[in-house]
């Protein structure tokens, strides 16, 4: 990548691929007729022209490599009665001083005094925007992002003494979910409206992602103006905000208020690995949001035995729907295919069975089309997966049969695209609400959170259930994320209900005992893994219910019971 | 010499493991051939007993077919 190539990360006309180079630069070299940018010892992404995009794609370059697609993990709640306001832990005195929370979300309204210290400087240390493009001011760690632009804390504090902040630092958040979740984990006191941050005295680092890109969101069907954020820029994002507070030697508490209901929901993946990777590392916490997909039945779970050898499902296809796509994932070693039949009743028999295929089947009677991709062993999971993308799909019941071949039994996920991807009237009439945590929340080391109502103890309704499907026990806990009073834009107030503000709100927790363990040198060595053990162990469980499950993880996070282990313990 | 134990038989696996990739990469049948998909044709192509439930922490799918395994290959998979 140099500073000519550079247009292409942000250009619609350049498809990006993520490629899995494992510290081998010379397997790249098949790929120098691209721009071939390195994003860190592992993975590399491609740029590769609309022009000399094949239909074999997926093929050619295997299943990983699309980037995936988040969406955002809360939203505003439309009942305001009943807003849970954040307390103050009055015993506890600590308060995230000298930790860094990182958000990787939507921006953030950085004018909103609640991201003001006491004497009316900046919370925030860093801005990384990943939608504004620079000449060369955007972050150049030891792989340089070459997109988007940095603010530093002294440039943030100018513009705040200006008149029009935005005119020197014109970074904004034009949906207001980051701000939302800054506010939880950071915000400061606001005694007018009853209002505090859960680390009201830790400071923040952003990124602001950019849109995906439009050929991406057009190969998935999501539609547009939707918020939808590409797995290359997730990585860039927290690949940064690690980078930076290392440099400020401080501990970093980090919110992840975003998921993917793409890929296999286990611990594969480029992203996931990258949360991993960084979240095992000393003075790191990362909280994840659990996702919102729970009650949307959009998640189909069966087991083929092969004395029987078919299963039939229906899928339902809500009005004027513009497209969705549909992966279906099979353990091996049995080997999956599926016929389909559309609502008008046109048949369309097994697809074949190859090791890497693809399919386009139009209709006679209905302008649907459907692009199946077919991977007999995807690479990263070893499973095989049938990726239906539909284009106009006609209204109404879709009929598929599912066959499996041979000796042993297998079972199978199908799963449909996260929150508005797609409208809330598709879904599968026979639907599984368990396995459907968004990733990263599947992954093995981060903190995976699910949202409950705390007023009442109950589950927040669309949270997104456990396990992963490695068997990792996910949620790992749950927190408040139900009527959440925060900031809004304008400077206003607002609520928000879902797992992203329950992510939030335990970054917040992770904040503070973060100041504990390595602030205030009490434990210096703690990370990610610790840090939930802790939670864990400390978590408030009700005693009619068997823990680990699928619902609430290991309890409700009891951040006085995990403080007095810690305290004891050490 | 005769040699007992899951070395040995490690090294037989290995040796199987080099025929899969000369018909996989060197042969160019399929260039991407990594562990994963091996141990996955491995499995496919494993002799199990009817008797005996798969998989177990025993045999875990079963005992290495080499014949069976590049017969399900040719077959298409």
């Amino acid at each position: 990548m140099t500073q000519e190539e550079k247009y292409k990360i942000t250009s619609n006309e350049y498809l990006d691929l993520i490629i899995k180079y494992n510290g081998n630069p010379a397997s790249l070299d098949q790929f120098k007729k691209y721009s071939v940018h390195i994003m860190n010892e592992f993975y590399a992404v491609i740029y590769i022209p609309l022009s000399q995009v094949t239909t074999h794609l997926i093929a050619d370059y295997g299943y990983a490599a699309i980037p995936h697609c988040y969406s955002l993990a809360s939203e505003q709640s439309l009942d305001a009665s009943g807003v849970t306001k954040l307390r103050k832990i009055p015993s506890i005195s600590l308060r995230g001083k000298g930790v860094i929370i990182g958000i990787i979300d939507t921006g953030i309204d950085f004018t909103n005094p609640v991201f003001f210290h006491k004497d009316g400087t900046s919370k925030i240390v860093a801005i990384w925007d990943q939608s504004i493009d620079s000449e060369n001011q955007y972050p150049k760690g030891i792989f340089p992002t070459f997109y988007g632009t940095e603010y530093t804390s002294e440039q943030i504090n100018q513009a705040l003494k200006s008149a029009n902040p935005l005119q020197s630092v014109p970074s904004m958040d034009e949906n207001g979910h980051g701000t939302m979740l800054a506010g939880i984990a950071a915000g400061s006191e606001n005694k007018e409206n009853n209002f505090s941050g859960v680390a009201a005295d830790a400071d923040l680092i952003i990124v602001k992602l950019k849109q995906a890109k439009g050929n991406l969101t057009n190969f998935h069907s999501i539609p547009q103006n939707i918020p939808c954020y590409q797995e290359n820029d997730m990585i860039w994002a927290l690949q940064y905000i690690v980078d930076t507070v290392r440099r400020l030697k401080r501990p970093l508490a980090v919110c992840i208020g975003l998921g993917t209901s793409q890929g296999a929901h286990d611990n594969s993946g480029a992203f996931n690995n990258v949360v991993s990777v960084l979240g095992d590392f000393p003075g790191v916490a990362i909280s994840v949001a659990a996702g919102n997909e729970g009650n949307l039945r959009r998640h189909f779970y069966s087991v083929l035995n092969p004395a029987v050898g078919s299963i039939p499902l229906e899928l339902n296809v809500g009005e004027n729907e513009a497209g969705f796509s549909v992966e279906l994932w099979g353990d091996p070693p049995m080997i999956y295919t599926l016929d389909i039949t559309s609502p008008t009743g046109e048949y369309i028999p097994n697809i074949l069975e190859s090791l890497a295929g693809r399919q386009e089947i139009s209709f006679l009677f209905e302008k649907t089309v459907i692009n199946i991709d077919y991977i007999m062993i995807e690479q990263d999971t070893g499973k095989q997966i049938i990726l239906l993308r539909f284009r106009d799909p006609t209204q109404g019941t879709w009929k598929f049969k599912v066959y499996g071949r041979g000796d042993l039994q297998g079972a199978f996920h199908i799963w449909l695209p996260s929150d508005d991807f797609l409208s809330k009237n598709t879904y599968f009439i026979n639907s599984d609400p368990y396995t459907t945590i968004t990733s990263p929340g599947n992954c093995i080391v981060p903190i995976t959170i699910t949202a409950y109502n705390s007023n009442v103890d109950s589950l927040y309704q669309n949270s997104g259930r456990g396990y992963s499907t490695s068997n990792i026990i996910n949620p790992d806990l749950a927190a408040p994320g139900v009527n959440i009073q925060c900031p809004a834009l304008n400077h206003s107030f607002t609520s928000i209900s879902g797992t992203g503000a329950a992510a939030a709100h335990t970054s917040g927790i992770t904040a503070m005992i973060l100041e504990w363990c390595i602030v205030d040198n009490n434990y210096p060595g703690i990370d990610t893994v610790s840090i939930k053990k802790f939670l864990i162990r400390g978590a408030k469980r009700n005693s009619q219910n068997k823990y680990p499950n699928r619902d609430w993880g290991y309890g409700i996070i009891d951040v006085y019971n995990s403080f007095n282990i810690l305290r004891t313990d050490i | 010499m005769e040699v007992t134990g899951t070395c040995a038989a490690l090294a037989h696996t290995a040796g199987v493991a080099a025929m899969l990739f000369e018909w996989g990469i060197v042969n160019g049948n399929y260039p991407k051939m990594s562990t994963q998909d091996m141990k996955i044709f491995m499995i496919r192509g494993a002799r199990r007993n009817v008797d005996i439930q798969y998989p177990n922490r025993e045999w875990g799918y079963g005992i290495l077919d080499i014949f069976n395994v590049f017969d399900s290959l040719r077959r298409g998979v």
